[in-house]
């Protein structure tokens, strides 16, 4: 390193000028790569986590296919195909925040990380209300609160348990993403982010993206597959 | 001289735009730190705004195959095997994952090590659901189980949500059923109108009552001719054959009736699974109707 450090504690500087690697790292570019594999590391472990449903899945539609059947013909795919496409521009302007940050390009970071976290909350809006109230109207609830009597398939609160509790644990993800970037739109407003210093950025949108490809695999298999 | 440093490239680009993008697309050093390249590609914005559109592309591809398969069933009467939806739509979500992982999670300018941590993960995952779909599908004693139409999962005497006792032994959906059956009779009772899956519930026990050829309460037919549009929500019901039926279903047209059941483990009379033929096999789906229904 050939320049001065700068003062961590100058007030004259934005935070990103001045923040500085912890002492253990060689540089912040180093902290930058650690970060970002540590992230790739968890990111692994939520794919196990729902692989777990994923194989959940696979061994009760093997059982039970005209539950599955009749089930998910109860879903609206139209709901589901809204909220693919809401997550899917989620993910877009997740990545283009990385970018703004990657350009300094403040104002534009605080755009798209609120448009983000818009989007999470639509997406949350548009299931609670179109999908899990009507459905908690009709008695479709997983476990012992099934009341549904219109049932073709005796298994099929199987059926609803599997989709209260796919689509439960990856809205519970969306929750946890929507606090994550309101946190990050705050720090943004503080100019916490620049082109030197913007992990949480880029930590925090790895994350959204995988609640993304989690929904974009739920979507086909509870909605389309019949 | 920090501060100078700092403040011209802090501030100067502050809000520079495509100038700024020009100036800095794809490169890698632009730290000006003199680090040496690790990447800190910056995407291009027309590389992200591509990316969404083949995302939205595949997607729509996704729905539109998936709902051919209804066309093609209603239309020219093809049944397309089930396998054909699941496997289309299974790769195009997998491709989409790709895509997103490659580009919007930058996989590919990024350190090899995240590529291979990503990859071991989704190995995990194919060992975990191959195995467990192998094992399955070749287990003997699951086609005993789909032969003698076992229904498990009672729900043994534990109280339900609602402080309602239930018997133990009883499947969760036949008692769900008793319970309907026996709301609609005290709301018919008390001259209520009923909301509309009780409705429907009340349309399709007629039907059961008629292939039972037990005879039907006047309030049940004196309730539906005073609410037609129940009978009209309900698609496919025609003429009341069979009981409650996943005749309306159209998914019902787009895959093998007897899931994975060996046709020799079948209840005999070789009845329809479906319980078209047998007035008595009626509400369940495989004709094993369970003794006491």
């Amino acid at each position: 390193m050939t320049t001065l450090p700068v003062d961590k504690h100058d007030p004259n500087q934005p935070y990103h000028e001045r923040y500085q690697a912890a002492h253990h790292y060689k540089s912040r570019d180093h902290e930058f790569d650690a970060v970002k594999m540590g992230t790739w590391l968890f990111l692994s472990t939520e794919v196990l986590l729902f692989s777990g449903l994923f194989v959940f899945y696979g061994i009760m539609r093997m059982l039970h296919p005209e539950a599955f059947a009749h089930g998910s013909s109860l879903l609206d795919w139209r709901w589901g195909l809204v909220n693919t496409v809401v997550l899917l521009g989620s993910s877009f302007t997740a990545a283009a925040a990385v970018r703004d940050a990657q350009l300094n390009r403040q104002f534009w970071l605080k755009v798209n990380l609120a448009f983000t976290l818009l989007a999470g909350v639509a997406f949350l809006l548009i299931k609670f209300v179109f999908e899990y109230g009507p459905k908690i109207a009709e008695g479709k609830l997983p476990g012992a609160f099934y009341s549904y009597p219109n049932w073709v398939d005796p298994n099929e609160p199987l059926w609803w348990g599997l989709y209260w509790g796919a689509t439960g644990v990856h809205a519970s993800h969306v929750v946890i993403g929507i606090a994550l970037y309101g946190w990050l739109l705050w720090r943004a407003t503080k100019k916490h982010f620049g082109p030197k210093h913007y992990n949480a950025v880029e930590v925090v949108a790895l994350y959204w993206h995988i609640v993304d490809v989690v929904w974009i695999f739920l979507f086909p298999m509870l909605y389309l597959i019949h | 001289m920090a501060s100078t440093h700092a403040a011209e490239h802090g501030h100067g680009s502050h809000g520079a735009g495509h100038a700024d993008a020009a100036a800095h697309g794809g490169g890698d050093d632009h730290g000006g730190h003199g680090h040496g390249g690790h990447g800190h590609t910056i995407i291009p914005l027309r590389t992200l705004v591509t990316v969404l559109v083949i995302l939205l592309v595949f997607t729509g591809l996704t729905v539109a195959v998936a709902n051919l398969e209804q066309v093609v069933a209603q239309a020219f009467g093809i049944t397309l095997p089930a396998w054909v939806n699941v496997i289309v739509a299974l790769s195009i979500a997998a491709v989409k994952s790709l895509i997103v992982a490659a580009y919007f999670m930058q996989l590919r300018y990024d350190n090899p090590i995240n590529t291979l941590i990503a990859v071991f993960s989704i190995l995990v995952l194919t060992f975990f659901l191959g195995f467990t779909m192998v094992d399955l599908g070749s287990r003997k004693t699951l086609y005993a189980y789909k032969g003698e139409q076992i229904i498990q999962g009672g729900i043994g005497g534990v109280a339900l949500a609602g402080g309602v006792e239930a018997p133990g032994g009883k499947s969760i959906a036949q008692f769900a059923r008793e319970r309907a059956d026996a709301q609609i009779d005290e709301k018919l009772k008390a001259n209520e109108v009923l909301p509309k899956v009780l409705g429907q519930r009340l349309a399709h026990r007629v039907d059961e009552l008629h292939a039972a050829h037990k005879p039907v309460p006047e309030a049940y037919t004196a309730y539906l001719a005073k609410h037609p549009e129940i009978l009209a929500s309900m698609t496919g019901h025609g003429g009341g054959h069979g009981g409650q039926h996943a005749a309306s279903n159209s998914a019902d047209t787009a895959r093998p009736k007897s899931g994975i059941t060996l046709p020799e483990l079948l209840p005999a009379g070789g009845a329809d699974p479906h319980g078209h033929s047998d007035p008595g096999a009626h509400g369940e789906s495989k004709g094993g109707a369970k003794p006491g229904h």
